[in-house]
């Protein structure tokens, strides 16, 4: 049986240089790994995956539409100011103008920003962050430092990292009832993009 | 996001000499659209908009305070308020969320090359504005 390895790290973490290390890493040691069953042909013998959906394809296809769509929406609702716009030209300044419209414009967003909305994101989250972790209204990104050393996320398993600011990355394997955790530190002197 | 700014209100006001400022605002605003990619790093696009918004909206204050003042906001046409409140919650909060929606899912060039669409969506808008009897102006309250 090919056991299939999720590395789970906090969207904050993935392009830091330690977490990409240690999927180098994860990789290199996966290849010497036996594979108990040759008849899954179809299944690779290393398995390292991130974000990748079975049927990514068809859902970027589906999400490029969306953003084309996006697009054409913008570029109709634009033309509309430069109309309106012209006709009021010379009746206010348009420092006035823009000031109270992106004033008004980010309080339009803030109340659509509903704290349901950001409570929903943070239950789908794998990784699991204390409610005070949570930052206003889901506006900021949470603090994952101390997310560890709760349950493994996704699945059967998954790397636990610290916040960009520490050092650590903790590993989290449980694969086929053995479960083994070890502690992986970068060497000091060398570290990744920290914050 | 001051240069952004700046871009919209000289493509909507035409003020200014223009061409220099122009220059830099066109470079700026093709910047944003792969900064956006840059910069999200899995916040929802909306915590983006707003915070892109916010900042756009204090850097303005500041700028614009004197102007603020010296506007006689009680004796503005009912058409400067319609598109106020049109420039505001269409052509920012939405715009603004639409194209930083767009980014994250398309390439750069391919969300700028839609702007090049709006001159032929601002004939059909004048067109629709201009007529002698112009419906949305009715509805707007001016006459």
């Amino acid at each position: 049986m090919v056991a299939k390895i999720w590395l789970v790290t906090h969207m904050d973490l993935h392009r830091t240089a330690k977490v990409q290390s240690f999927v180098r890493h994860l990789k290199s040691e996966v290849m010497t790994w036996p594979v108990d069953d040759p008849g899954a042909s179809d299944a690779t013998p290393s398995t390292v995956r991130r974000e990748a959906p079975p049927d990514a394809p068809t859902g970027a296809r589906r999400e490029a539409g969306r953003g084309h769509l996006a697009m054409l929406a913008f570029s109709a609702l634009i033309a509309g100011s430069f109309s309106l716009g012209g006709q009021i030209a010379n009746d206010i300044d348009p420092a006035a103008l823009n000031a109270v419209r992106f004033t008004i414009a980010a309080v339009a967003v803030y109340a659509v920003l509903s704290p349901g909305r950001a409570s929903a994101r943070g239950a789908r989250c794998a990784v699991a962050i204390p409610p005070a972790r949570r930052p206003l209204r889901g506006l900021f990104r949470d603090d994952v430092r101390g997310a560890e050393d709760r349950a493994p996320g996704l699945g059967l398993g998954g790397v636990h990292a610290d916040a960009g600011d520490e050092r650590g990355v903790r590993l989290v394997l449980l694969r086929q009832g053995v479960s083994a955790a070890s502690r992986w530190r970068w060497p000091s002197g060398r570290r990744g993009r920290s914050g | 996001v001051i240069f952004r700014a700046d871009w919209v209100a000289i493509r909507e006001f035409e003020i200014g000499p223009g061409e220099a400022i122009f220059f830099w605002g066109c470079v700026a605003h093709a910047a944003y659209t792969p900064l956006v990619r840059l910069l999200n790093r899995g916040e929802p696009i909306l915590a983006f908009s707003f915070l892109t918004l916010a900042a756009c909206a204090g850097l303005l204050l500041i700028w614009g305070v004197r102007e603020i003042v010296a506007t006689d906001w009680a004796g503005l046409r009912p058409l400067v308020w319609v598109t106020l409140i049109y420039v505001a919650l269409i052509a920012s909060s939405t715009t603004v969320f639409l194209v930083q929606y767009a980014a994250m899912r398309l390439p750069s060039s391919k969300v700028m090359a839609y702007t090049y669409l709006t001159p032929s969506w601002v004939l059909i808008w004048e067109l629709a504005l201009g007529q002698p009897v112009p419906p949305v102006l009715v509805l707007a309250g001016v006459g």
